[in-house]
């Protein structure tokens, strides 16, 4: 019973990591926050430790407005006065008389769509601890040119240092943005070790199945014999990348490498990967065969999308009067697959990802049955 | 007639193979042109690949004028290529690889090449496809590796990397395929002009499927444009991210680089001819032209026989 | 979008509550109907049809490892599979190109097998790792149809291009041919070649279907709740943007030819 409950709670534990890192929204300190900067201060470094923190004050926008290029002209509040400005020509940290007492700040200009942040939010105080001058808190300044540039530190800007935080500077995506953001690095060394794992434990498999059919003298054993041999000769070219060719011991391991991969892998496994066209050939030769109006209908999209596909789809319309009619075929190709199919790829993956979600609802509460909760271990 | 055309429904498997063999190789043999129609998903890509090139221009521009003012310059924007293929998919990935390449050598836009979650040879299907293709671009053969592209090879897992690399690329991809560190600017200066997501401009996967999981990690979280490059398999199911604006391009199989292959010789070489250019996709979409006319002949054919079939069945 | 904000957490709460009452209420003794599935209901006939001609049957769960739902739905049908093939007294030989899948395969059958008493009739070589990737395991499999004489063929699991490599050569060999796959852009493939398809979700449906076991029923019916949640709300958003938003109305004004 102790086993069940065992591995109840280790996946339970496993599966909690993604519902915080994913599902629930993350709180102050973790939440990333967009704003202009109030004032910055920092600590001193601490001698020993190295270690000071920053305080910055963040003024964040109530809400946000979002404008096209085809809306009105704006009252922009340059350094000259307020001025009538286009839309198209806004840049990101310009100051907007909204009107009705309220000023905007533009936070983003994105192919003619600009988002402008309502000023008045809640202030927020962010504390970042830096060591050494680093600090894990991202924090971007976004400039005129709607570019966003990483601060090299949250200290104040100085003449000295001009890579720190200045007073109404626009910052956005100021602070790690999920729970375990500072354990990304360990948690993917941790699954990069995993991975190359699970490579080693295929060898492995292929290994004792190849040596215990050797041992055995079982079926064609002769064959497992040729398995080793390609597995010392793969091993051997594989040291072979990117060396020196200048050196004798290494030129002929470049060429075996070169043998391998571009001559042997390229050849074979796209000569595999090829005989799913004859395949494809001989399946729809034997099956695509119009039994009833939908088949009909599905043999004449399918016609229409692969002559699309080619050029002589073009020149099949090529005589037709009129740019548009030349090119009917790989147009009416486009629009069954940008209309329809997405229509229908969008509606299948809406249930299969509801359907996924379900199964993993059930293995993280352990309701599956399976071989391990239905019987005792 | 009917009986003849009845037969038509059971003619063995082995001729079609034999036709579709035929209709393939014969184009290596037989040199034929065609005039390639340009799709504008591949339009797409093109001219994001190229406004990458208009953003660095117009940073370079806005540098001078901060450096007369003494403020700090801001960093050029670089294009991430993840390119994980494996042979299976060589036919239809390789061109498409060629002709970015191409476009951003020619361009000089920095190029970081990586491959997440790739196949065991994919960094070295990189470097021989560069090498092929300065070879055959005399104009290509002074950008250097470390300075105009770099191949930091193959990279794991997935979306844990996908957002490691977007907080700290360097923390994700230490070194490059060869073992030098990517840190070490004096051999990789290059690597000076990424050090997050922000100082990418566009991101492009190409491989047989390329990772979904770059729109809801990147495209979603940072803002970051998105291309893709896959095989006619897959582009059933990643056309559904063009209308919904989640990828700002998209190259289908081997006819999408033929088509990247004529954009790039119609705009930036300025060369209007239509002999086949020495792109890999502009060398195969012959062998497939004629590869699915023969597939469309044989669904005709079965049909015939299957009509046949049943007229002969009701007038019997 | 940053993160995970309030929306999402809330329409994941909402999913995850619907999917848990339905499951404790099948729990608790609540009947539930699901319409019958065609390809499922063949896996019997299937089964019958290789022990008559006392040939051994092929499975196949996929490339993927147990990160895709498809392969853990996989296992729910091999354990049926298996039950119906040692109730029968055949052969069930089980392929795969992922090394983690093996043993819990192995396990499954077993399970089966010991489950109606015909332990003595189970063989662990019929659980095979053949190669490392699944190109090369249809290439092997295609040999093993040929060597087993193999009378029956299951395909069910997350299945990428290689699809077709399976199923072809499976057809000329005459077999039956059942597939089952989430990923639908294999499915015409199957289709094409297969004499059953379990075509999408059906297959994650399968597990419910075939054991008839009140979680996964009660899971069945609380994600199709969902998904008409889902329906409803792409639905009101639609007529939404249709007919209160600018836009929307320009285009019904301008249908009407105002």
């Amino acid at each position: 019973m102790w086993k069940k409950k065992l591995i109840f709670f280790v996946t339970f534990i496993a599966g909690l990591y993604y519902m915080l890192e994913f599902v629930v929204p993350p709180t102050w300190p973790n939440s990333t926050s967009t704003g202009m900067v109030q004032s910055v201060s920092a600590t001193a470094p601490d001698a020993k430790t190295k270690t000071s923190v920053a305080t910055i004050q963040l003024a964040t926008f109530k809400r946000y407005q979002r404008w096209n290029a085809s809306d009105k002209p704006v009252t922009c509040l340059t350094a000259d006065g307020p001025k009538q400005v286009e839309i198209s020509k806004l840049r990101a940290t310009n100051v907007i008389d909204l009107g009705n007492n309220e000023r905007g700040m533009v936070t983003s200009v994105n192919n003619a769509v600009v988002m402008v942040g309502v000023m008045g939010g809640p202030t927020k105080t962010i504390y970042a601890k830096m060591v050494d001058g680093k600090s894990d808190v991202l924090a971007f300044q976004v400039d005129e040119s709607g570019g966003e540039k990483q601060y090299d530190n949250l200290q104040p800007r100085t003449k000295e240092n001009q890579g720190g935080v200045g007073s109404n500077d626009l910052i956005t995506r100021i602070g790690p943005s999920t729970y375990l953001s500072s354990q990304l690095e360990n948690a993917n060394n941790f699954l990069i070790v995993l991975g190359s794992l699970a490579f080693g434990y295929a060898l492995f498999s292929l290994w004792f199945i190849h040596s215990s059919a050797l041992r055995k003298r079982t079926g064609e054993w002769y064959m497992s014999i040729l398995f080793f041999l390609g597995l010392v000769f793969g091993i051997i070219a594989g040291t072979g990348y990117g060396l020196d060719p200048n050196t004798p011991w290494n030129a002929w391991r470049l060429f075996l490498n070169d043998l391998v991969s571009l001559k042997i892998a390229y050849a074979f496994f796209s000569a595999t990967y090829s005989i799913l066209s004859f395949y494809l050939a001989s399946a729809a030769y034997r099956s695509f065969k119009i039994k009833s109006r939908e088949a009909g209908l599905m043999m004449g999209s399918s016609l229409i999308v692969m002559l699309g596909q080619i050029p002589f789809g073009v020149y099949l319309t090529s005589w037709l009067p009129g740019e548009t009619a030349k090119t009917l075929i790989p147009r009416m190709s486009q629009w069954l697959q940008l209309v329809p199919n997405t229509a229908a790829v969008r509606g299948i993956w809406f249930g299969m990802m509801v359907a996924a979600m379900a199964i993993a609802l059930r293995f993280w509460l352990s309701l599956e049955r399976g071989a391990f909760f239905d019987r005792e271990l | 007639m009917l009986d003849f055309l009845a037969r038509l429904q059971t003619i063995d498997r082995r001729w079609i193979y034999l036709f579709v063999a035929v209709a393939c190789a014969l184009p290596f043999y037989v040199n034929t042109e065609v005039k390639v129609y340009v799709f504008p998903e591949t339009q797409m890509f093109f001219d994001s690949v190229q406004a990458v090139k208009t953003e660095n221009d117009r940073i370079a521009a806005n540098n001078v004028k901060l450096a007369a003012q003494n403020k700090p310059t801001v960093r050029e924007k670089v294009i991430l290529l993840d390119s994980p293929w494996g042979p299976g998919s060589l036919a239809e990935n390789k061109g498409q690889d060629e002709a970015v390449f191409e476009h951003c050598l020619r361009e000089r836009i920095p190029l970081i090449i990586m491959a997440l979650d790739g196949d065991v040879n994919a960094p070295r299907y990189i470097d021989d496809i560069i090498e092929n293709l300065q070879k055959r671009c005399p104009e290509l053969r002074d950008r250097k590796y470390g300075v105009d592209w770099v191949n930091l090879g193959i990279t794991k897992t997935d979306w844990m990397a996908m957002m490691q690399m977007a907080k700290d690329f360097k923390k994700q991809l230490k070194q490059d395929s060869k073992g030098t560190s990517t840190t070490d600017y004096e051999k990789l200066p290059i690597m000076k002009k990424i050090d997050n997501i922000n100082d990418v401009g566009l991101l492009i996967c190409i491989n047989g499927w390329p990772n979904e999981n770059y729109v809801p990690f990147i495209h979603q979280q940072y803002g970051t444009k998105l291309a893709f490059g896959g095989c006619g398999m897959s582009s059933t199911y990643l056309y559904r991210f063009i209308p919904s604006g989640q990828i700002c391009g998209f190259l289908v199989s081997t006819r999408a680089a033929a088509e990247y292959d004529t954009l790039i010789h119609r705009e930036l070489l300025h060369d209007e001819t239509t002999a086949i250019h020495a792109n890999y996709g502009s060398k195969l979409i012959v062998p497939l032209a004629y590869g699915h006319l023969v597939i469309i002949l044989a669904i005709v054919l079965g049909n015939i026989g299957y009509f046949a079939t049943q007229r002969k069945r009701r007038a019997g | 979008m940053q993160h995970a904000n309030t929306q999402i957490f809330i329409i994941i709460m909402a999913i995850t509550v619907i999917i848990l009452y339905k499951i404790f209420s099948a729990r608790s003794g609540k009947k539930t109907y699901i319409r019958r599935i065609p390809g499922l209901t063949e896996i019997d006939e299937a089964v019958g049809r290789a022990t008559e001609m006392g040939r051994p049957m092929l499975y196949h769960p996929g490339n993927a490892a147990f990160d895709s739902p498809s392969t853990l739905a996989s296992m729910g049908v091999l354990g049926h599979v298996a039950q119906t093939a040692a109730k029968m007294g055949s052969r069930v030989i089980v392929i795969t190109c992922v090394p983690v899948v093996m043993p819990v395969a192995e396990d499954v059958v077993k399970g089966a097998y010991a489950a109606e008493g015909k332990l003595e009739l189970f063989n662990s070589s019929d659980i095979r790792f053949l190669a490392a990737q699944g190109d090369q395991l249809a290439l092997a499999s295609a040999r093993l149809m040929k060597e087993e004489q193999t009378a029956s063929h299951f395909y069910f699991g997350a299945y990428d291009f290689t699809a077709l490599l399976f199923t072809e050569p499976g057809q000329h060999h005459g077999a039956v041919q059942i597939a089952g796959c989430a990923e639908a852009f294999q499915i015409p493939f199957f289709i094409a070649t297969c004499d059953y398809t379990v075509i999408g979700e059906e297959l994650y449906a399968a597990g419910a279907y075939l054991t008839r076991e009140p979680t996964m029923l009660g899971s069945l019916v609380g994600q199709d709740y969902c998904k008409i949640a889902v329906l409803l709300i792409i639905l009101s958003g639609t007529v939404a943007v249709t007919f209160f938003s600018t836009k929307g109305l320009a285009v019904i004004y301008g249908l009407f030819g105002k």
